[in-house]
C-alpha cells in the first residue's frame, strides 16, 4: 500500500454514512410487526404496489407511513426522544399533560360547544320520548388533582360546563340528574383515576354504583360481597400516547359478581354472540389492560344472571368506555343489563326499546365523550 | 419527500449515493437524472412532465441562442421564450388561483382553481431562467449535452427548496468534477448540522407557534403574543437554513459546491445587511435579473425607489400567492428606502441599538409573514401591544406556561442562532491546530445530533416544512 503522509481518517462521513447504512440495513431486515404494544395500535403494513396507487400517490404515502411505523428499533427511538424532551424540561407530549405527582392528564383546552349542545338536545329528546332516564356527566380526572397540573395549561373548568348543562337539563322532569362531580369532589382524593389513563379505577366505579342505587331506592350491593380482581403491568392509553420514559405500571382494578355472568355482545356480523365470561381474559396479557372490559367499546353488550325470573328486572345503560369497570355491578340488583355503546351501535335504539320494558335507564359520559361524540342521533331513531 | 424524513435517510439516500459512487465518472450526470427524478415524481407522479417540459424549453432556448447567435432578434426570441414560459408555468399554478379569488372579490364571475403546487417550481423555474438569461449576456457557454443540462434542473439536493443554485455556479462542475473524501466529510457535517436545526430546533419551537395561532385572540396573553412570534421566527429561520444546509451537503457529497445561502442573519445590523444575509441566493437572483436590469441604484432617485419598490413587491410575491405576502415585502421597501435615506448612517453610529432594534423589526415582520388573514394579524399586532388588555382571558398564565415547555428550546435556539459556537469551534481549532482531540469531540457532538434527529422523526407528532410551498 502507498503511503501517504496527508492521508487522513474522516470520522463524521465514517458516522454518517456508516449509521444510514447500517440502520437500513437493519431496518429492511427486521420482521414486520403488526400491532405496537407500546402505542397500544396497529402498525402500517407493506405498502400495494400498482401502477394506479402509483400514478395517485397512495403508494408513496403508505409506504412513508409504513417505514415509519416498521422503523427498526421504533420503541428505543421513541424512548430517546421522551428523555430528551424530559431534559427539556417539557411538561407535555403529543396532547398528553405530565402532573407533578407522576400522573399523566389529557391536555383539553377547548371543548366543542355545538356538539355539546346537539347531543343535549338528542337526550332532552329521547327522555321525552317516554324514557326517562338517569344521567350523569363524569369529568376528566385532571379536575380532582388541579394542583397537579403544570401552571398555565389552560385546561377547560369542567365543572363550571357540567353545571351549566344540569341547569340546562333542569327542565326536564324526565331526567333525573345524577351528581358525578359532587360525589368524586367529596371524596377529597387524588387516586380516583388512572395516572396512565384517563379512565377511573374500579374502586371509584363502585361510589358511583352505589350511590346510583340509592337514588333509584335500591340496596347496593356491599363491596365485600363482590369479588375485587387486580391485573398488574397496565399501562393505559395516555401513557400510549405520551410513551414517557420511566413510566411504573399500574394496577387495573375491577370489582366482579361471586356468580357467573351471562355475557353476549354485538359482533361483526350483526349478530349477538355469547361469550364465556364479560371481559376478553386475553386483553389482559397486552399493555392496554382496560380494554379488555366489556369486550371493549362494543355496540350493544347483554349481561345477565344464569336463570332469569319470567318478568326480569332490567336496566338499560347507555354509555362510554367509563362504564366498561361499572356495568356488571348492577346484575347485584337487575336480571339484566342492556349496555349501549352509541359509537359502535350500527342502528339506532327505537327497536329495541319498543320491544324491551327496562325499569331503569342511565346516561353516563365522561365529558370529553359527551362534547365530542357524534352518534346521539342514534338515540331517536 | 424531505430530507428530514426517515424515508429519505434510510431508503433514498443509500440507494441515491451507493448508485451515484458506482457509476463510471462518464455516466454520473445520467445517474443522478434519473435518481433526480424519481426524487421528484415521489409526491405527484402527474407533474412529472411539467419538470420535462421545463428541461426541454430551456435546454432549446440555450441551444437556439448558441446557434441563431449571430442574429439578435433570434437571439431576443429564444430568451423571451424561455422566460415567458418559465413565468407562465409558475404563474398557472402558484398565482392563477390568487388572481381568480381576487377577481371573484371585485364581482368578476372566475372560476375556482386550487391545484397543489408542483414541487420546488418557485426554485427550479429561477434556476432555469438564470441558465437562458446568461447564455443570452454570453455570460455562460450553453450546455449541449442535455443529460448534464436534465441533471442541473432537476438536482434532487437543492430541487425543493433551493439554494438557489445559478447555472453558472456549477457550469464547470457539470462537466468534470472530482468526489474527494475531505469534500464528502464536509457535506456530512452540513447534512448533521442542517438535519438537526430543522428536526430537533425548528420542529420543536414551531409547534408553541402553531399553537399560539389557533387559540382565538383574546386567550393569548401579550407575553405569549412576544413568545410565540420568538419561536415562530427560530422555527423559520432553523427550518429554512437547516434544509439548505442539509442541501449544500449533500451537494458536497455529489462533488458540487453550491452557494451559501444563510450566514447568521438574526446577527445583522440593519434590514439591508438582513437582507445580505437571508436566502442570499434569492436576493442576489433578484439583484441580478430584475434590479439591475432596471437600472439598480445608479440612476435618478425616483427611479431607484422604483426599482426597490418593484423587487420587493417581487420579492413578497415570490413568498406566496397571498396579500400578507405582498405587504410583508412592501414593508420591507419600506424599510430599506428608510435605511437607504437616513437610517444606515445613524445605525453605523449606535451599533447597539441597532442591535436592539433589528430583532423586534424581524420578529414583526415574520408575524406579518405568518399571519395570511388580515383581520387575524391586526389583532395578533393587537395583542403584541396590549391593545384590549394585555392578558388573556381564560388562562392568566399562558406565558408561564409556554416558558416552562419551550423556553430551553428557545434558548437554545437563539445560542445556534448567533455565530457562539462557531466562534468557540474556531477558538478550539486556533488553540489545538484542529488536533484529534477537537475532531473527536466534533464528531462525537455531530453522531449525539444525528442520533437524537433519528430519535425525533421516528416520533414524530409535528414535522411540517414552511417552505415547501415556495
Amino acid at each position: 500500500m502507498k503511503k501517504d503522509k496527508k492521508r487522513r481518517f474522516y470520522p463524521t462521513a465514517a458516522v454518517l454514512m456508516g449509521f444510514v447504512a447500517l440502520m437500513t440495513a437493519a431496518d429492511v431486515l427486521t420482521p414486520v410487526k403488526a400491532f405496537s404494544e407500546m402505542e397500544n395500535r396497529s402498525l402500517a403494513q407493506k405498502s400495494k404496489l400498482s401502477v394506479s396507487r402509483l400514478i395517485s400517490g397512495e403508494f408513496q404515502k403508505d409506504y412513508e407511513t409504513y417505514v415509519s411505523d416498521q422503523f427498526a428499533g421504533r420503541d428505543g427511538w421513541i424512548t430517546a426522544k421522551s428523555v430528551s424532551e424530559s431534559a427539556l424540561q417539557k411538561t407535555e407530549n403529543n396532547g398528553i399533560l405530565y402532573g407533578k405527582n407522576g400522573a399523566f392528564f389529557g391536555k383539553f383546552t377547548s371543548y366543542n360547544q355545538e356538539q355539546l349542545e346537539r347531543n343535549l338536545y338528542f337526550l332532552d329528546g329521547f327522555a321525552k320520548d317516554g324514557h326517562p332516564l338517569t344521567f350523569a356527566v363524569v369529568p376528566s380526572g385532571y379536575e380532582y388533582a388541579l394542583d397537579q397540573l403544570p401552571a398555565g395549561a389552560g385546561q377547560v373548568d369542567e365543572r363550571a360546563v357540567i353545571a351549566d348543562i344540569r341547569e340546562t337539563l333542569s327542565e326536564n322532569p324526565d331526567i333525573h340528574w345524577f351528581d358525578a362531580d359532587g360525589l368524586l369532589s367529596a371524596q377529597q382524593s387524588e387516586d380516583l383515576f388512572y395516572r396512565t389513563d384517563h379512565h377511573w379505577k374500579g374502586e371509584t366505579a363502585y361510589l358511583v354504583y352505589a350511590a346510583l342505587c340509592e337514588t333509584w331506592g335500591l340496596e347496593p350491593a356491599r363491596a365485600e360481597d363482590l369479588v375485587l380482581r387486580e391485573v398488574e403491568g397496565f399501562y393505559g392509553t395516555y401513557y400510549s400516547k405520551c410513551k414517557k420514559a420511566g413510566t411504573k405500571p399500574e394496577t387495573l382494578t375491577f370489582y366482579d359478581q361471586p356468580f357467573p355472568i351471562h355475557t353476549e355482545v354485538l359482533n361483526m356480523q350483526m349478530e349477538m354472540e355469547e361469550k364465556e365470561n364479560w371481559y376478553d381474559a386475553s386483553k389482559f396479557e397486552q399493555r392496554d389492560k382496560y380494554g379488555a372490559l366489556l369486550w371493549g367499546n362494543t355496540g350493544l353488550t347483554i349481561l345477565s344472571k344464569e336463570t332469569l325470573p319470567e318478568e326480569p328486572k332490567r336496566l338499560l345503560l347507555i354509555k362510554d368506555s367509563f362504564s366498561n369497570c361499572l356495568a356488571p355491578l348492577f346484575l347485584s340488583n337487575f336480571d339484566e343489563v342492556y349496555i349501549v355503546d352509541l359509537r359502535s351501535l350500527p342502528y339506532g335504539l327505537n327497536e329495541m326499546c319498543k320491544t324491551l320494558q327496562f325499569d331503569e335507564t342511565l346516561v353516563l359520559y365522561n365529558f370529553e365523550n359527551l362534547e365530542s361524540d357524534t352518534n346521539f342521533y342514534r338515540l331517536t331513531y | 419527500m424531505v430530507f428530514s424524513s426517515l424515508l429519505f435517510l434510510f431508503r433514498f439516500l443509500p440507494a441515491a449515493l451507493l448508485l451515484y459512487y458506482i457509476t463510471p465518472r462518464r455516466f454520473k450526470n445520467l445517474t443522478l437524472l434519473i435518481v433526480s427524478l424519481i426524487f421528484y415524481s415521489w409526491g405527484e407522479v402527474k407533474y412529472l412532465p411539467i419538470m420535462i417540459a421545463s428541461m426541454v424549453i430551456d435546454y432549446s432556448c440555450g441551444q437556439g441562442i448558441r446557434v441563431f447567435g449571430q442574429n439578435p432578434k433570434l437571439r431576443k426570441f429564444f430568451l423571451l421564450c424561455s422566460v415567458i414560459l418559465n413565468l407562465g408555468i409558475l404563474f398557472t399554478f402558484k398565482y392563477t388561483g390568487f388572481l381568480f379569488e381576487n377577481l371573484r372579490a371585485i364581482g368578476i364571475p372566475a372560476p375556482y382553481f386550487d391545484p397543489t403546487l408542483p414541487l420546488g417550481i418557485s426554485f427550479y423555474t429561477f434556476q432555469t431562467m438564470s441558465y437562458t438569461i446568461d447564455v443570452y449576456r454570453g455570460d455562460v457557454e450553453p450546455e449541449t449535452n442535455f443529460i448534464s443540462f436534465g441533471a442541473y434542473v432537476v438536482l434532487f439536493p437543492q430541487l425543493i427548496a433551493g439554494p438557489i443554485v445559478r447555472y453558472s455556479d456549477v457550469a464547470k462542475e457539470l462537466k468534470s468534477r472530482k468526489i474527494t473524501l475531505p469534500q464528502i466529510e464536509k457535506g456530512c457535517v452540513y447534512f448533521i448540522l442542517g438535519l438537526g436545526s430543522k428536526v430537533l430546533i425548528a420542529n420543536n419551537v414551531g409547534s408553541l407557534w402553531d399553537s399560539t395561532a389557533a387559540l382565538p385572540l383574546g386567550e393569548i396573553s401579550t407575553p405569549l403574543a412576544w413568545i410565540a412570534a420568538v419561536a415562530y421566527s427560530l422555527q423559520i429561520y432553523f427550518d429554512f437554513s437547516g434544509y439548505s444546509l442539509m442541501a449544500i451537503g449533500l451537494g458536497h457529497m455529489l462533488g458540487f459546491n453550491f452557494p451559501q445561502n444563510f450566514n447568521y442573519p438574526y446577527i445583522a445590523g440593519s434590514v439591508t445587511d438582513f437582507w445580505r444575509r437571508w436566502h442570499m441566493t434569492l436576493s442576489s437572483w433578484f439583484r441580478e435579473y430584475v434590479y439591475f436590469p432596471l437600472g439598480g441604484s445608479r440612476c435618478s432617485e425616483l427611479k431607484r425607489t422604483r426599482n426597490l419598490f418593484i423587487v420587493w413587491g417581487l420579492t413578497g410575491l415570490w413568498h406566496g400567492a397571498s396579500w400578507n405576502f405582498v405587504l410583508w415585502g412592501l414593508w420591507f421597501f419600506v424599510l430599506l428606502f428608510f435605511e437607504k435615506k437616513w437610517l444606515l448612517g445613524w445605525y453605523k453610529k449606535h451599533k447597539a441599538a441597532a442591535h436592539m432594534i433589528m430583532p423586534v423589526v424581524l420578529i414583526l415582520s415574520w408575524v406579518l409573514f405568518a399571519i395570511s388573514d388580515f383581520s387575524r394579524l391586526g389583532g395578533y399586532f393587537g395583542r403584541m401591544f396590549g391593545i384590549g388588555g394585555f392578558g388573556s382571558a381564560s388562562n392568566p398564565l399562558d406565558w408561564a406556561y409556554a416558558l416552562h415547555n419551550y423556553g430551553i428550546t428557545i434558548l437554545l435556539g437563539i445560542v445556534f442562532s448567533l455565530p457562539v459556537i462557531q466562534k468557540l469551534h474556531d477558538k478550539a481549532v486556533a488553540r489545538f491546530s484542529y488536533g484529534a482531540a477537537v475532531k473527536t469531540v466534533e464528531t462525537a457532538l455531530l453522531a449525539g445530533v444525528l442520533l437524537l434527529s433519528v430519535a425525533y422523526l421516528v416520533d414524530s407528532t409535528y414535522n411540517p416544512f414552511i417552505y415547501w410551498n415556495f
